[in-house]
């Protein structure tokens, strides 16, 4: 095992019933590094992350593979073992900054809650803790907002809430799901920021889960692209952004709006959906809408190979090929 | 919060004023409210005597402006049939229906709720599927059946229970359980959909990824934001209880408001029945406000807001 | 996803509320079977019922249920005086139903059409409906019919009158809430610029999309009318004798608890099945066709 790997997935495969949504799922966190975790809506992102917690709805379970955390299985945990770890080791953010709050608790109660689940201190230690908190994560007088309820609060200022409450405990790694994506881009920015400062300070590991390739840009340092459950590529996030190798990758990158280009062009989108769980395509899953498919997509699915001595790798069969010029390449 | 509660205070007080001129419009379409008033077997020099008495010949606009004194300084007219003023004929009842009906609320917050929780909490769960049905058949009962058969059974067949009559506290239990019954089969399943609708909810899974104890959650999140609907409902199932008490207290012989309004009916004595109606309406109106005052302190977004949740 | 463009889209392609109300049915077709058998018995009662319910036969006093007299099977069981108790509930469920039914259609209509027209037009429309709305429920049923029979006096017609009078307001409120809001909405909003006519406005687009609850309120009011009657009728203020309802059989029932158990039971078994079916279908409906409370 990696010494700098803190979190470890292998061979991750998720199932509900019969139906598989993510298989062949591996990657490594690293301290103080941040993965980004792409893919359209659909793609299993969510459900990765959730099964690092052992989150997973009733009727999903973990299938095949593993988790580890500094070495330790935590698919083989018990409930009481796992809570150890959730918020404390490992902490979550999710989408909806206001919805992921009790309307009813106030938001300084439910830092200390965060904090008192996992050591024992006392009311006034944890309160205490948690207006420095809120302090480091940028929150203006933070002990009037103590006793304040989240619909008080902006959607900004409640997502700093969230983030105080998941490194109160100075957790290991921190998973975001879609963080940003609800908050005007003005926030956003500030939003991200403040993860990569708190991210220096304390060194934690950032799983974060995303779409949008600016975001990516911005924060990541290795880049992991999902695409009907499953790693199409993986790699550095220079690599991906100069080199992308995929098809999948290279139209979502395409896809990004240029502000300088002209604007009387059609936004290039990806034809096609994303399918259904129920019918994956045969052979390599992006097939249908994959301008370099040939036979040999269909009829077997491609696995991850490494590129080049730097950890890229790409699970394509004719990555080597170059895309119609129907498509601007930037 | 204080601007929501005056604004709900001058609702309350509206309804009241409407309730009052309802019951005197209804009173007064009846054609001749005398002989609505006068008890059986009147003369009709009796009634014309009532009609002086009672100024009943005088314009409606009079009428009213008595009617509506009377009423601020409780004064609800003297009892032709029983003789005694109706107040004090509602005084020495009162005490046995607030029990009856305590008693039956108690039963069903008892029982209600938790059944509520476990069906919330458990579903598809063997134990849901017990309860569910039990539930339903609370809640399909005919409130005086549920009353009869427990007397077949408890009291002609096994005789563990008095069949009727107030003495003891043996006696409250059957009526208690036919009262509550109804309102238990409500909260359980008002709650059962509020718990569900709150495990849904993106906090509780932000809650579990904060580490917290399933039971913590439960308690401290999830049961706070579902009763939210449940305190709206209990106003309302008051009111159901007051109903229910008219039938429950005939079926066991329970001296109270609840026999008295039918036993004021037969007798024709209109006066009581008018009583009961107002101060009925008064006791639902009052209540719904304190339904809306516990709102605003368990949700201190109505608090702060003032905002309308329905 | 834009939750507003989808509930367009469902009204939209709805080929008719009726149609996807009638599938559901036929989803829980066992609930509609008891159902069903309780209103088809309701209308065939004089082909079905044994014996004439107000015969008389003091000879076959408090009999219990299966026995023979004279030749003729008093299958449940006979009353006090000596008329059988099948035939009487037969009878006495075609009177409840009828009633239930009858009350539900008029304060439907009633309540329907004023929350409608509060919801539609606001302003001093609104103002003055919901006002007498909130005042009429500030009264509990009960009490309400209670008074009102008091006044009108006991009786089937009377008993009809009330609850359809004083039940409107709960329809009215529904018919209120849900006119608002798909008033708000953007085709509603732009059917009135282009100059549709109000009345057309008011049957095509609006009502059609309010039906659904309503018809979840209804159905759910019927089987509290039942009870209600039933209630009333147990107290003596409904249906009089000689009339048989279930309600009055069972105030007799009472009296003779300790000597004729049938007499108690019986119609309580059936306004049980009654009842609980029709709780059932309007909850499977309520979850189901209701935009307020569709499961997501």
């Amino acid at each position: 095992m990696d010494s700098a790997s803190i979190l470890e997935v292998e061979n991750l495969a998720i199932k509900i019933d019969d139906v598989e949504l993510i298989s062949n799922v591996s990657f490594k966190l690293e301290s103080g590094k941040t993965m980004a975790l792409v893919g359209e809506s659909g793609c299993g992102k969510s459900i990765t992350a959730l099964s690092i917690l052992q989150l997973l709805p009733e009727v999903a379970r973990i299938s095949k593979g593993s988790i580890c955390l500094n070495s330790r299985e935590l698919s083989d945990l018990s409930e009481r073992e796992m809570r150890a770890v959730r918020g404390n080791e490992i902490s979550m953010i999710f989408q909806e900054p206001a919805s992921t709050l009790d309307p009813l608790m106030t938001v300084g109660k439910q830092i200390t809650e965060a904090m008192r689940a996992h050591s024992k201190v006392t009311h006034k230690e944890a309160a205490t803790a948690a207006c420095s908190m809120m302090d480091k994560v940028g929150i203006p007088d933070p002990v009037t907002r103590f006793k304040q309820y989240p619909f008080e609060l902006s959607g900004g200022m409640c997502q700093r809430i969230m983030i105080a409450i998941a490194l109160i405990c100075e957790p290991l790694v921190l998973i975001a799901d879609e963080p940003t994506t609800a908050l005007d881009v003005t926030i956003q920015a500030q939003t991200l920021d403040l993860m990569r400062s708190l991210q220096k300070e304390t060194g934690t590991a950032i799983l974060l889960i995303t779409h949008d390739m600016g975001v990516v840009a911005d924060m990541a340092d290795m880049v992991m692209v999902m695409y009907a459950g499953q790693v199409v590529e993986y790699g550095n996030v220079f690599d991906i952004f100069k080199q992308p190798r995929h098809p999948y990758t290279r139209l979502l990158l395409n896809s990004i709006p240029h502000i300088e280009k002209d604007r009387k062009k059609k936004l290039n989108v990806i034809k096609g959906i994303v399918p259904d769980v129920h019918h994956w395509p045969c052979g390599c899953r992006f097939n249908p809408r994959c301008p370099l498919a040939d036979k040999r997509c269909t009829n077997s699915k491609p696995r991850l190979e490494t590129l080049n001595p730097s950890e890229h790798f790409v699970a394509c069969w004719n990555h080597t090929l170059e895309i119609e010029t129907s498509y601007d390449k930037s | 919060m204080t601007s929501y509660l005056i604004k709900r205070l001058l609702q309350s007080l509206f309804a009241v004023w409407g309730v009052v001129t309802l019951v005197f419009l209804i009173l007064q379409l009846s054609g001749d409210p005398a002989l609505l008033l006068a008890p059986e077997g009147a003369t009709g020099e009796d009634i014309a005597l009532i009609r002086s008495q009672l100024g009943l010949d005088r314009s409606m606009i009079v009428q009213y402006g008595h009617y509506f004194w009377d009423l601020l300084h409780f004064d609800l007219g003297r009892s032709f049939v029983q003789e005694l003023p109706v107040t004090e004929i509602i005084a020495s009842r009162i005490a046995y229906t607030l029990y009856l009906a305590l008693a039956a609320l108690v039963l069903a917050f008892c029982v209600g709720i938790p059944v509520g929780i476990i069906t919330g909490i458990y579903r598809g769960k063997w134990i849901e599927k017990i309860l569910i049905p039990f539930v339903l058949i609370g809640q399909s009962m005919p409130t005086f059946w549920t009353g009869i058969l427990m007397i077949m059974f408890f009291a002609v067949r096994l005789g563990v229970l008095p069949a009727s009559g107030a003495d003891g506290f043996s006696s409250v239990i059957m009526p208690a359980i036919s009262l509550g019954a109804l309102s238990m089969a409500t909260f359980a399943r008002i709650f059962r959909t509020s718990i569900i609708e709150e495990l849904n909810k993106d906090y509780v899974r932000a809650a579990r990824a904060k580490g917290l104890s399933f039971f913590r959650i439960l308690f401290l999140h999830i049961i706070r934001n579902a009763s939210i609907p449940l305190i709206t409902i209990s106003a309302l199932e008051l009111a159901m209880l007051l109903a229910g008490a008219v039938i429950v207290e005939t079926v066991f012989a329970w001296p109270g408001l609840g026999q008295l309004t039918v036993q004021a009916i037969e007798s024709r004595d209109f006066l009581i029945v008018q009583a009961l109606v107002l101060l009925g309406s008064m006791v639902y109106i009052f209540l719904n406000f304190i339904a809306d005052i516990l709102y605003s302190v368990v949700d201190p977004r109505i608090k702060l807001r003032g905002a309308e949740h329905e | 996803m834009n939750s507003e463009s989808l509930e367009i889209e469902r009204t939209l392609t709805k080929k008719s509320p009726l149609l996807s109300v009638m599938k559901e049915l036929l989803k829980i077709w066992p609930l509609c079977l008891i159902f069903g058998v309780c209103i088809l018995s309701a209308i065939l009662a004089p082909l079905i019922a044994p014996m004439d319910p107000d015969a008389q036969n003091l000879l076959a006093r408090l009999k219990p249920p299966g026995s023979l007299i004279k030749g003729q099977v008093y299958w449940l069981g006979s009353d006090q005086l000596g008329r059988d108790l099948l035939s009487r509930i037969i009878y006495g469920g075609r009177i409840s139903i009828f009633i239930a039914f009858l009350s539900v259609t008029v304060s439907t209509s009633i309540g329907s059409w004023l929350g409608l027209m509060a919801g539609y037009y606001r302003g001093v429309a609104e103002t003055v409906i919901m006002r007498i709305v909130d005042i009429v429920l500030s009264i509990p049923a009960i009490l309400l019919a209670i008074i009102t029979v008091a006044v009108l006096g006991p009786g089937l017609q009377n008993l009809i009158i009330v609850l359809g009078l004083t039940r409107w307001p709960r329809y009215a409120r529904v018919a209120y809430g849900q006119s608002i809001s798909v008033s708000k909405m953007n085709y509603i909003k732009s059917a009135r610029f282009t100059g549709v006519s109000t009345s057309r406005i008011l049957w095509r687009h609006i009502f059609p999309n309010i039906v659904a609850p309503l018809l979840v309120v209804a159905t759910l009011e019927f089987g509290l009318m039942i009870l209600f009657e039933a209630g009333l009728s147990f107290l003596g203020l409904g249906v009089q004798p000689p009339t048989a309802s279930w309600g009055s059989i069972l105030s007799i029932g009472r009296n003779y608890m300790g000597i004729a158990w049938w007499i108690a039971t019986f119609p309580g078994i059936c306004l049980f099945f009654l009842v609980l079916s029709v709780n059932m279908i309007g909850d499977y409906l309520r979850d189901r066709i209701d935009p307020r409370f569709k499961k997501r």
